[in-house]
Protein backbone atom coordinates (compact mmCIF):
# COMPACT_ATOMS: atom_id res chain seq x y z
CA UNK A 1 0.00 0.00 0.00
CA UNK A 2 1.55 3.56 -1.26
CA UNK A 3 -0.22 6.36 -0.10
CA UNK A 4 0.79 10.40 -1.01
CA UNK A 5 -0.13 12.91 1.83
CA UNK A 6 -0.24 15.75 -0.18
CA UNK A 7 -2.16 19.33 0.21
CA UNK A 8 -1.03 22.20 -2.02
CA UNK A 9 -0.64 24.60 0.72
CA UNK A 10 2.62 24.43 2.44
CA UNK A 11 2.30 24.66 6.38
CA UNK A 12 -0.88 22.86 6.90
CA UNK A 13 0.47 19.95 8.10
CA UNK A 14 1.65 17.02 5.63
CA UNK A 15 5.03 16.31 7.01
CA UNK A 16 3.54 15.83 10.48
CA UNK A 17 0.49 13.86 9.90
CA UNK A 18 2.63 11.74 7.17
CA UNK A 19 5.29 10.79 10.58
CA UNK A 20 2.53 10.06 12.69
CA UNK A 21 0.63 7.89 9.94
CA UNK A 22 3.90 6.51 9.52
CA UNK A 23 4.06 5.23 13.42
CA UNK A 24 0.40 3.71 13.19
CA UNK A 25 0.41 2.16 9.99
CA UNK A 26 4.17 0.58 10.99
CA UNK A 27 5.24 2.32 7.16
CA UNK A 28 8.29 3.99 5.64
CA UNK A 29 7.48 7.43 5.65
CA UNK A 30 9.56 8.98 2.48
CA UNK A 31 9.93 12.60 2.72
CA UNK A 32 9.20 13.43 -1.03
CA UNK A 33 9.68 16.74 -0.36
CA UNK A 34 13.12 17.12 -2.81
CA UNK A 35 13.19 21.05 -2.68
CA UNK A 36 12.34 21.53 0.81
CA UNK A 37 12.55 18.96 3.14
CA UNK A 38 10.88 18.27 7.02
CA UNK A 39 11.42 15.32 7.76
CA UNK A 40 14.58 14.20 9.91
CA UNK A 41 17.63 13.66 8.02
CA UNK A 42 19.67 10.90 8.69
CA UNK A 43 23.41 10.39 8.19
CA UNK A 44 23.22 7.97 5.87
CA UNK A 45 22.42 8.21 1.93
CA UNK A 46 19.24 9.76 1.13
CA UNK A 47 16.36 10.46 -1.41
CA UNK A 48 18.54 12.64 -3.69
CA UNK A 49 21.38 9.98 -3.56
CA UNK A 50 18.76 7.61 -4.77
CA UNK A 51 17.60 9.93 -7.59
CA UNK A 52 20.76 10.79 -8.63
CA UNK A 53 21.51 6.90 -9.25
CA UNK A 54 23.89 7.15 -6.14
CA UNK A 55 22.35 4.72 -3.62
CA UNK A 56 19.81 1.85 -3.67
CA UNK A 57 16.19 2.94 -2.68
CA UNK A 58 16.39 0.32 0.36
CA UNK A 59 19.69 0.97 1.65
CA UNK A 60 18.70 4.79 2.30
CA UNK A 61 15.56 3.80 4.74
CA UNK A 62 16.34 4.57 8.08
CA UNK A 63 15.30 2.00 10.78
CA UNK A 64 16.88 3.70 13.83
CA UNK A 65 14.07 5.75 14.84
CA UNK A 66 10.80 5.28 16.07
CA UNK A 67 9.68 5.34 12.27
CA UNK A 68 11.21 3.72 9.65
CA UNK A 69 12.17 6.98 7.16
CA UNK A 70 13.69 7.63 3.73
CA UNK A 71 15.14 10.89 4.13
CA UNK A 72 15.83 13.99 1.68
CA UNK A 73 18.65 16.00 1.37
CA UNK A 74 19.11 19.46 2.09
CA UNK A 75 21.23 20.84 -0.61
CA UNK A 76 19.92 23.01 -3.91
CA UNK A 77 22.92 20.88 -5.58
CA UNK A 78 21.24 17.20 -4.76
CA UNK A 79 18.03 18.76 -5.86
CA UNK A 80 19.51 19.84 -9.15
CA UNK A 81 21.10 16.62 -9.50
CA UNK A 82 17.96 14.13 -8.05
CA UNK A 83 15.76 12.71 -11.40
CA UNK A 84 12.35 13.16 -9.87
CA UNK A 85 10.90 10.87 -12.55
CA UNK A 86 12.67 7.75 -10.80
CA UNK A 87 10.26 8.38 -7.78
CA UNK A 88 8.04 6.08 -9.25
CA UNK A 89 10.63 3.28 -9.42
CA UNK A 90 11.93 4.31 -5.88
CA UNK A 91 8.76 4.15 -3.92
CA UNK A 92 8.03 0.80 -5.56
CA UNK A 93 11.09 -0.72 -4.83
CA UNK A 94 10.66 0.31 -0.62
CA UNK A 95 6.81 -0.67 -1.32
CA UNK A 96 7.75 -4.40 -2.16
CA UNK A 97 10.01 -4.74 0.55
CA UNK A 98 8.24 -2.92 3.50
CA UNK A 99 4.70 -2.79 2.14
CA UNK A 100 3.74 0.23 3.42
CA UNK A 101 4.53 3.35 2.50
CA UNK A 102 3.30 6.78 2.95
CA UNK A 103 5.13 9.63 0.71
CA UNK A 104 5.44 13.22 2.42
CA UNK A 105 4.86 15.31 -0.64
CA UNK A 106 5.30 18.65 -1.23
CA UNK A 107 3.19 21.69 -1.34
CA UNK A 108 2.73 23.63 -4.80
CA UNK A 109 1.46 21.96 -7.98
CA UNK A 110 4.17 21.24 -10.40
CA UNK A 111 5.83 17.47 -11.13
CA UNK A 112 7.82 17.03 -7.57
CA UNK A 113 3.96 17.25 -6.28
CA UNK A 114 2.37 15.62 -9.29
CA UNK A 115 5.24 12.36 -8.75
CA UNK A 116 3.61 11.02 -5.34
CA UNK A 117 0.29 11.01 -6.64
CA UNK A 118 1.18 9.24 -9.77
CA UNK A 119 3.50 6.72 -7.52
CA UNK A 120 0.73 6.15 -4.96
CA UNK A 121 -2.58 4.01 -4.90
CA UNK A 122 -4.33 6.13 -2.65
CA UNK A 123 -3.74 9.94 -1.20
CA UNK A 124 -4.56 11.83 1.94
CA UNK A 125 -5.37 15.50 1.54
CA UNK A 126 -4.02 17.40 3.99
CA UNK A 127 -5.67 20.93 5.08
CA UNK A 128 -6.71 23.73 7.47
CA UNK A 129 -10.28 25.37 8.27
CA UNK A 130 -8.84 28.40 6.35
CA UNK A 131 -9.42 29.95 3.04
CA UNK A 132 -6.72 29.57 1.16
CA UNK A 133 -5.93 26.12 2.74
CA UNK A 134 -9.23 24.88 1.40
CA UNK A 135 -8.72 26.67 -2.20
CA UNK A 136 -5.14 25.02 -2.36
CA UNK A 137 -6.70 21.66 -1.00
CA UNK A 138 -8.99 21.93 -3.97
CA UNK A 139 -6.37 22.32 -6.73
CA UNK A 140 -4.49 19.22 -5.24
CA UNK A 141 -8.14 17.58 -5.12
CA UNK A 142 -8.45 18.04 -9.13
CA UNK A 143 -4.55 17.03 -9.99
CA UNK A 144 -5.01 13.91 -8.19
CA UNK A 145 -8.16 13.52 -10.15
CA UNK A 146 -6.30 14.33 -13.05
CA UNK A 147 -3.79 11.88 -12.63
CA UNK A 148 -6.03 9.08 -12.02
CA UNK A 149 -5.40 8.60 -7.81
CA UNK A 150 -7.90 8.13 -5.83
CA UNK A 151 -8.43 10.39 -2.49
CA UNK A 152 -8.68 8.00 0.47
CA UNK A 153 -9.53 10.84 3.16
CA UNK A 154 -9.38 14.56 3.83
CA UNK A 155 -7.77 15.67 7.23
CA UNK A 156 -8.93 18.59 8.77
CA UNK A 157 -5.44 19.65 10.29
CA UNK A 158 -5.26 21.64 13.67
CA UNK A 159 -9.17 22.28 13.86
CA UNK A 160 -11.46 23.12 16.71
CA UNK A 161 -14.00 19.85 17.41
CA UNK A 162 -17.27 20.15 15.74
CA UNK A 163 -15.99 22.43 13.27
CA UNK A 164 -18.68 23.73 10.93
CA UNK A 165 -15.98 24.06 8.06
CA UNK A 166 -14.39 20.75 8.22
CA UNK A 167 -17.61 19.52 8.34
CA UNK A 168 -18.45 20.93 5.01
CA UNK A 169 -14.72 19.53 4.02
CA UNK A 170 -16.26 16.37 3.01
CA UNK A 171 -18.98 17.44 0.52
CA UNK A 172 -16.14 19.89 -1.11
CA UNK A 173 -13.80 17.39 -1.56
CA UNK A 174 -15.98 14.11 -1.85
CA UNK A 175 -14.27 11.96 0.78
CA UNK A 176 -14.41 11.10 4.50
CA UNK A 177 -12.63 13.90 7.00
CA UNK A 178 -10.95 13.04 9.92
CA UNK A 179 -10.11 16.11 12.13
CA UNK A 180 -7.03 16.44 14.24
CA UNK A 181 -7.57 18.87 17.16
CA UNK A 182 -5.04 21.09 17.48
CA UNK A 183 -2.44 20.23 20.27
CA UNK A 184 0.58 21.66 21.96
CA UNK A 185 1.75 17.55 22.42
CA UNK A 186 2.15 17.27 18.71
CA UNK A 187 4.67 19.99 18.14
CA UNK A 188 6.45 18.91 21.19
CA UNK A 189 6.59 15.56 19.79
CA UNK A 190 7.39 17.03 16.29
CA UNK A 191 10.31 19.08 18.28
CA UNK A 192 11.90 15.97 19.22
CA UNK A 193 11.63 13.65 16.04
CA UNK A 194 9.59 11.89 17.57
CA UNK A 195 5.27 10.89 17.18
CA UNK A 196 2.78 12.21 19.01
CA UNK A 197 2.12 8.30 20.15
CA UNK A 198 5.65 7.94 21.53
CA UNK A 199 5.20 10.53 23.96
CA UNK A 200 1.21 10.65 24.73
CA UNK A 201 -0.48 7.12 23.33
CA UNK A 202 -3.30 7.79 24.93
CA UNK A 203 -3.89 11.39 23.52
CA UNK A 204 -7.03 13.04 21.06
CA UNK A 205 -4.27 14.03 18.61
CA UNK A 206 -2.40 10.32 18.55
CA UNK A 207 -6.73 8.46 18.78
CA UNK A 208 -6.94 10.65 16.04
CA UNK A 209 -4.24 9.56 13.48
CA UNK A 210 -5.04 5.66 14.61
CA UNK A 211 -8.23 6.54 13.54
CA UNK A 212 -6.89 7.65 9.67
CA UNK A 213 -4.51 4.48 9.92
CA UNK A 214 -8.02 2.44 10.32
CA UNK A 215 -9.72 4.00 7.59
CA UNK A 216 -6.41 3.59 5.22
CA UNK A 217 -6.72 0.23 6.35
CA UNK A 218 -10.48 -0.60 5.34
CA UNK A 219 -9.63 1.46 2.11
CA UNK A 220 -6.65 -1.01 1.11
CA UNK A 221 -9.13 -3.87 1.00
CA UNK A 222 -11.16 -1.64 -1.52
CA UNK A 223 -8.10 -0.80 -3.27
CA UNK A 224 -7.22 -4.74 -3.51
CA UNK A 225 -11.03 -5.68 -4.51
CA UNK A 226 -11.13 -3.11 -7.27
CA UNK A 227 -7.90 -4.37 -8.68
CA UNK A 228 -8.97 -8.10 -8.42
CA UNK A 229 -12.04 -7.04 -10.61
CA UNK A 230 -10.28 -4.85 -13.02
CA UNK B 1 -2.10 9.79 -49.11
CA UNK B 2 0.49 12.21 -46.84
CA UNK B 3 3.17 14.33 -48.30
CA UNK B 4 6.51 15.80 -46.42
CA UNK B 5 8.25 18.21 -47.44
CA UNK B 6 11.72 19.30 -45.56
CA UNK B 7 14.60 21.37 -45.30
CA UNK B 8 18.19 20.65 -44.02
CA UNK B 9 20.52 22.98 -42.77
CA UNK B 10 23.83 22.73 -40.55
CA UNK B 11 24.89 25.38 -38.25
CA UNK B 12 28.80 24.53 -37.09
CA UNK B 13 28.67 20.42 -36.43
CA UNK B 14 25.31 20.26 -35.96
CA UNK B 15 22.16 19.12 -38.64
CA UNK B 16 18.86 20.88 -37.96
CA UNK B 17 16.20 19.13 -39.71
CA UNK B 18 12.96 21.22 -40.13
CA UNK B 19 9.72 18.96 -42.00
CA UNK B 20 6.00 19.71 -43.03
CA UNK B 21 3.85 16.41 -43.26
CA UNK B 22 0.42 17.76 -44.71
CA UNK B 23 -2.44 15.08 -45.41
CA UNK B 24 -6.01 15.21 -47.00
CA UNK B 25 -7.19 13.14 -44.29
CA UNK B 26 -7.14 12.20 -40.76
CA UNK B 27 -3.72 10.04 -40.67
CA UNK B 28 -1.12 8.63 -37.90
CA UNK B 29 2.13 8.84 -39.39
CA UNK B 30 5.65 8.09 -38.74
CA UNK B 31 8.99 9.91 -39.41
CA UNK B 32 12.07 7.94 -39.14
CA UNK B 33 15.23 9.78 -38.98
CA UNK B 34 17.70 9.13 -41.26
CA UNK B 35 19.86 10.95 -38.87
CA UNK B 36 21.35 9.44 -35.74
CA UNK B 37 21.12 10.46 -33.08
CA UNK B 38 18.20 12.36 -33.04
CA UNK B 39 17.74 15.50 -30.65
CA UNK B 40 14.07 16.14 -29.65
CA UNK B 41 12.84 19.54 -29.02
CA UNK B 42 12.36 19.19 -25.19
CA UNK B 43 9.89 21.15 -23.23
CA UNK B 44 10.68 21.34 -19.24
CA UNK B 45 13.80 19.14 -19.98
CA UNK B 46 11.60 16.21 -21.65
CA UNK B 47 11.62 15.37 -25.12
CA UNK B 48 8.03 16.52 -26.75
CA UNK B 49 5.68 13.92 -26.74
CA UNK B 50 5.69 11.86 -29.69
CA UNK B 51 9.60 11.79 -29.74
CA UNK B 52 11.44 8.67 -29.54
CA UNK B 53 15.60 8.10 -29.84
CA UNK B 54 14.94 7.36 -33.87
CA UNK B 55 11.87 9.67 -35.06
CA UNK B 56 8.59 11.10 -34.38
CA UNK B 57 5.00 9.85 -34.51
CA UNK B 58 1.82 12.25 -34.49
CA UNK B 59 -1.70 12.40 -36.02
CA UNK B 60 -2.14 14.73 -38.71
CA UNK B 61 -5.67 16.13 -38.88
CA UNK B 62 -7.44 16.22 -42.53
CA UNK B 63 -5.99 19.19 -44.89
CA UNK B 64 -4.03 20.04 -42.04
CA UNK B 65 -0.07 20.91 -41.86
CA UNK B 66 1.89 19.52 -38.70
CA UNK B 67 5.57 20.98 -38.84
CA UNK B 68 8.40 19.30 -36.38
CA UNK B 69 12.40 19.78 -36.33
CA UNK B 70 14.88 18.29 -34.47
CA UNK B 71 18.46 18.64 -34.50
CA UNK B 72 21.50 15.88 -34.63
CA UNK B 73 25.04 16.16 -34.64
CA UNK B 74 25.22 13.97 -37.41
CA UNK B 75 26.52 15.14 -41.46
CA UNK B 76 23.25 15.86 -43.42
CA UNK B 77 21.85 13.43 -45.48
CA UNK B 78 19.23 13.70 -48.05
CA UNK B 79 16.10 12.52 -47.64
CA UNK B 80 17.04 13.33 -43.81
CA UNK B 81 13.14 11.79 -42.50
CA UNK B 82 11.46 8.99 -44.02
CA UNK B 83 7.49 9.32 -43.62
CA UNK B 84 5.65 5.86 -42.70
CA UNK B 85 1.64 6.17 -42.39
CA UNK B 86 0.44 3.69 -39.92
CA UNK B 87 -3.18 2.28 -39.59
CA UNK B 88 -5.53 4.25 -37.01
CA UNK B 89 -5.47 2.23 -34.19
CA UNK B 90 -7.54 2.71 -30.95
CA UNK B 91 -5.94 3.11 -27.72
CA UNK B 92 -3.00 4.60 -29.87
CA UNK B 93 -0.29 6.38 -27.41
CA UNK B 94 -1.29 9.96 -26.56
CA UNK B 95 -5.30 8.65 -25.70
CA UNK B 96 -5.97 10.74 -22.71
CA UNK B 97 -7.75 7.96 -20.68
CA UNK B 98 -4.70 6.37 -19.66
CA UNK B 99 -2.87 7.21 -16.44
CA UNK B 100 0.12 9.05 -17.78
CA UNK B 101 3.50 8.55 -17.23
CA UNK B 102 6.09 10.31 -14.90
CA UNK B 103 7.74 11.91 -17.75
CA UNK B 104 4.06 13.28 -19.30
CA UNK B 105 3.69 15.20 -15.71
CA UNK B 106 7.53 16.41 -15.94
CA UNK B 107 6.05 17.84 -19.02
CA UNK B 108 2.85 18.96 -17.85
CA UNK B 109 3.32 20.55 -14.72
CA UNK B 110 7.31 21.64 -15.07
CA UNK B 111 10.34 20.64 -13.73
CA UNK B 112 10.53 21.70 -10.06
CA UNK B 113 14.42 21.84 -9.57
CA UNK B 114 16.43 24.79 -9.43
CA UNK B 115 17.98 26.01 -12.58
CA UNK B 116 21.49 24.43 -13.06
CA UNK B 117 23.09 28.00 -12.86
CA UNK B 118 22.38 28.94 -9.32
CA UNK B 119 23.46 25.33 -7.84
CA UNK B 120 26.88 25.86 -5.95
CA UNK B 121 29.80 24.74 -7.65
CA UNK B 122 32.26 22.38 -6.01
CA UNK B 123 30.39 22.01 -2.99
CA UNK B 124 28.49 18.28 -3.38
CA UNK B 125 30.07 14.99 -4.10
CA UNK B 126 28.57 15.03 -7.08
CA UNK B 127 30.09 17.57 -8.81
CA UNK B 128 33.37 16.65 -7.64
CA UNK B 129 33.02 13.47 -9.26
CA UNK B 130 31.57 15.00 -12.40
CA UNK B 131 34.94 17.21 -12.73
CA UNK B 132 36.88 16.29 -15.82
CA UNK B 133 39.32 14.15 -15.00
CA UNK B 134 42.70 15.46 -17.67
CA UNK B 135 42.06 18.86 -15.41
CA UNK B 136 43.72 17.41 -12.71
CA UNK B 137 47.46 17.21 -14.50
CA UNK B 138 46.87 21.25 -14.25
CA UNK B 139 47.96 21.03 -10.24
CA UNK B 140 51.41 19.88 -11.57
CA UNK B 141 51.74 22.99 -13.50
CA UNK B 142 53.51 26.13 -11.60
CA UNK B 143 51.51 28.57 -10.35
CA UNK B 144 52.02 31.57 -12.51
CA UNK B 145 52.00 29.51 -15.48
CA UNK B 146 48.68 27.48 -14.61
CA UNK B 147 46.69 30.92 -13.90
CA UNK B 148 48.12 32.19 -17.35
CA UNK B 149 46.62 28.99 -18.81
CA UNK B 150 43.25 29.80 -16.92
CA UNK B 151 43.32 33.50 -18.14
CA UNK B 152 43.80 32.36 -21.72
CA UNK B 153 41.13 29.55 -21.37
CA UNK B 154 38.36 32.38 -19.96
CA UNK B 155 39.38 34.28 -22.80
CA UNK B 156 38.82 30.85 -25.52
CA UNK B 157 35.42 30.28 -24.10
CA UNK B 158 34.25 33.87 -24.34
CA UNK B 159 35.37 34.31 -27.93
CA UNK B 160 33.24 30.63 -28.71
CA UNK B 161 30.40 32.08 -27.22
CA UNK B 162 30.57 34.63 -29.44
CA UNK B 163 31.67 32.77 -32.56
CA UNK B 164 27.96 30.92 -32.34
CA UNK B 165 24.73 33.36 -32.79
CA UNK B 166 23.26 32.79 -35.71
CA UNK B 167 21.52 36.00 -36.83
CA UNK B 168 22.00 39.59 -36.43
CA UNK B 169 19.44 40.06 -33.49
CA UNK B 170 21.09 36.94 -31.42
CA UNK B 171 24.46 38.80 -32.79
CA UNK B 172 23.75 42.23 -31.30
CA UNK B 173 22.97 40.84 -28.28
CA UNK B 174 26.16 38.62 -27.60
CA UNK B 175 27.56 42.30 -28.86
CA UNK B 176 25.85 44.17 -25.71
CA UNK B 177 26.00 41.47 -23.21
CA UNK B 178 30.06 41.16 -23.50
CA UNK B 179 30.15 45.40 -23.21
CA UNK B 180 30.48 46.64 -27.00
CA UNK B 181 32.24 46.24 -30.03
CA UNK B 182 35.55 47.71 -28.72
CA UNK B 183 36.08 45.10 -25.80
CA UNK B 184 35.52 42.29 -28.34
CA UNK B 185 37.83 43.83 -30.54
CA UNK B 186 40.14 44.10 -27.73
CA UNK B 187 39.61 40.57 -26.85
CA UNK B 188 40.21 39.47 -30.72
CA UNK B 189 43.73 41.24 -30.40
CA UNK B 190 44.57 39.75 -26.99
CA UNK B 191 43.70 36.19 -28.38
CA UNK B 192 45.90 36.72 -31.56
CA UNK B 193 48.54 37.40 -28.88
CA UNK B 194 47.95 34.26 -27.15
CA UNK B 195 47.95 32.08 -30.08
CA UNK B 196 51.63 34.01 -30.83
CA UNK B 197 52.53 33.35 -26.93
CA UNK B 198 51.44 29.58 -27.05
CA UNK B 199 53.19 28.76 -30.03
CA UNK B 200 56.47 30.32 -29.06
CA UNK B 201 55.93 28.66 -25.99
CA UNK B 202 55.62 25.11 -27.86
CA UNK B 203 58.96 25.46 -29.43
CA UNK B 204 60.51 26.58 -26.10
CA UNK B 205 59.16 23.21 -25.21
CA UNK B 206 59.68 20.91 -27.74
CA UNK B 207 62.95 22.51 -27.80
CA UNK B 208 63.72 21.86 -24.38
CA UNK B 209 62.44 18.66 -23.64
CA UNK B 210 65.13 16.87 -26.88
CA UNK B 211 67.79 18.99 -25.00
CA UNK B 212 66.57 17.19 -22.01
CA UNK B 213 66.14 13.94 -23.52
CA UNK B 214 70.01 13.61 -24.59
CA UNK B 215 71.19 15.10 -21.05
CA UNK B 216 72.26 12.71 -18.23
CA UNK B 217 74.11 13.72 -15.41
CA UNK B 218 76.30 11.37 -14.16
CA UNK B 219 75.78 11.13 -10.57
CA UNK B 220 76.95 8.02 -10.16
CA UNK B 221 80.71 9.20 -11.58
CA UNK B 222 80.58 12.68 -9.89
CA UNK B 223 79.86 10.55 -6.70
CA UNK B 224 82.82 8.94 -6.55
CA UNK B 225 85.09 11.91 -7.99
CA UNK B 226 84.19 13.67 -4.67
Amino acid sequence: MILAVTGGKGGVGKSTVSYNLGMELDAVVIDGDLGMADLPAGHGPDLHDVLAGRATPLEAVDESGPVALLPCGRTLAGTRAADPTALTKTVRTVASEYDRVVIDSPAGLRCDAGLPLLAADACLLVTRPTKPAVIDALRTRELARAIGTPLARVICNRAPANNDNCNRLGTTLGAPVTTVPESPLVARAQRSGQPVHAIAPDSEPTQAFASIADAVEQMRIDTATVATNE
Amino acid sequence: MASLEWQVQTQGEITLVEAQVTSAYETQVRLESALSPVWAPRTQGVPVEGWDKTGYETTVGRNETVAVGFASPAEPVEPPLELIEQEATEGAPGDSESQPSSRDLLRTLGDSRPPRDITPKRESATQQQTEPVERQPESTQPPALQSWFDAIENRIEVAERLATPSDATEARAVIAEHGGIERIQRLDAQLAADEKQLSALKKRQTALLDRLATTDIPVRTLERLE
